[in-house]
């Protein structure tokens, strides 16, 4: 019968090959056993498992495995063992630590946590995190911490970056909101001289052919309420952000579509006499009201971000 | 411990005393509640700026050992906020208990 490798197997054979056997001959054999016994704890200790999980139970059948054996044999494998044990445990533990320490440097860290954010939050995000990185370095090494440990700890106390980002992005702008907000700072006089333009053509149209055409003088009326709320938005000299520029993006689309209405309305005029722009200047007012309502909540937002704080004063 | 909702009140609190740093704020909160709370979640600095945007607090530069350091200081109405949500966190506080120790 072979000894195998099991402890079964090992005391079977040990029972079965050592019985009747002169007291020379069992200790001869017992000796031969415990060598055996060794060898196969040395093996398994080579094939040990990596995976935390299978490592206590693992070592925990080798010290059964070694149980039987007489003190002084049993005490050097026990040693041998759990010293192994604590250098499995430990390089388990230095992985994860280096995992950590690669996935999150404090660079790495701030570029997460900052993804997004305009520069202005960038910068004032990086000074605060980088002092609270550098006062628990300190901490950690005062405590005795070796450096990387120290380094770690450090991270660790930073937290989630991914979470931190989100946080973040609800309190600055993003550099999009930024871009937005640096553009509607001046008034926007160019589209304001074409609209006028425009609208001057079309009341000298009106005014030739049709100023006795008491729905066309109404439509004039609402083109210049549109106009002049148009110059309200666009041209007044405003804070930071108290004019969106969603504004501005939104609108270009809508005067995309509305402004080449009255240019029909002349035309139409032109070659049937009859002037009745009343509802495409309606669609105009209402188009331009709906805009201003939508560019209004992401203003708000914006706005928040930006005025929401009150004015930094030095103690 | 998940600090989600009552953060805000901690760090007001934590500011109650006087000016503080971010690290302070968090090492005072951690040391406070025995090591219970504390910042994994990575939620102090985006929760901190979000208070001073709603001008609960107002932060200042200040060099301290020769590096610049943001400091954070409670403004009237962040006195007035405390004042309001520890009432309303005691209160609370006790209607839990009192339901846990009936059950």
């Amino acid at each position: 019968m072979s000894r195998g490798d099991d402890i079964g197997d090992i005391r079977r054979w040990l029972a079965e090959n050592t019985e009747g056997l002169e007291p020379a001959e069992a200790e001869k054999a017992r000796i031969e056993i415990e060598r055996h016994i060794a060898d196969v704890v040395r093996d398994r200790l080579a094939t040990a498992p990596t995976n935390p999980a299978e490592q206590v139970e693992y070592y925990e059948s080798l010290h059964d495995l070694v149980a039987d054996l007489p003190p002084e044999t049993r005490e050097d494998l026990d040693l041998l063992i759990s010293a192994d044990e604590r250098m499995a445990k430990d390089a388990v533990r230095m992985g994860e630590r280096l995992s950590r320490l690669r996935s999150w440097s404090l660079d790495s860290w701030l570029g997460v946590a900052t993804k997004g954010i305009c520069q202005e939050g960038k910068e004032r995000i990086r000074e605060e995190i980088s002092a609270h990185y550098l006062d628990a370095l300190h901490e950690g090494l005062q405590q005795g911490l070796p450096k990387i440990e120290a380094h770690i700890k450090a991270m660790e106390s930073l937290g989630d970056p991914r979470k931190a980002a989100k946080g973040f992005r609800r309190n600055y702008l993003t550099e999009k909101e930024a871009k937005w907000a640096e553009g509607v700072k001046r008034p926007q006089w160019g589209s304001f001289w074409g609209i006028l333009a425009l609208t001057s053509f079309c009341g000298v149209n009106f005014g030739v052919r049709a100023f006795d055409n008491s729905l066309a003088m109404l439509s004039l009326v609402a083109f210049a309420a549109y106009l002049t709320l148009y110059a309200w938005v666009m041209l007044r000299v405003v804070p930071r952000a108290a004019r969106s520029g969603q504004f501005r993006t939104y609108h270009r689309l809508h005067s995309l579509v509305m402004l080449p209405y009255p240019l029909f309305w002349v035309l139409a005029a032109q070659t049937t006499g009859q002037i009745s722009p009343h509802r495409a200047l309606l669609a105009n007012v209402l188009g331009l009201l709906f805009v201003m309502i939508l560019a209004g909540l992401g203003d708000a937002r914006i706005t928040r971000k930006i005025h929401g704080a009150p004015p930094k004063r030095r103690p | 411990m998940n600090l989600k909702g009552t953060l805000p009140l901690l760090i007001l609190h934590a500011l109650e005393s006087g000016p503080k740093h971010g690290y302070r704020i968090a090492c005072e909160i951690k040391a406070k509640s025995k090591g219970v709370l504390d910042f994994k979640e990575g939620t102090l600095y985006p929760a901190l700026h979000e208070q001073e945007n709603k001008g609960l607090v107002e932060s200042y530069e200040q060099t301290e050992n020769g590096r610049l350091r943001r400091y954070y200081r409670l403004t009237e109405d962040g006195r007035k906020v405390l004042a309001k949500e520890r009432t309303e966190w005691r209160s609370l506080s006790r209607a839990v208990t009192h339901v846990l120790e009936g059950a």
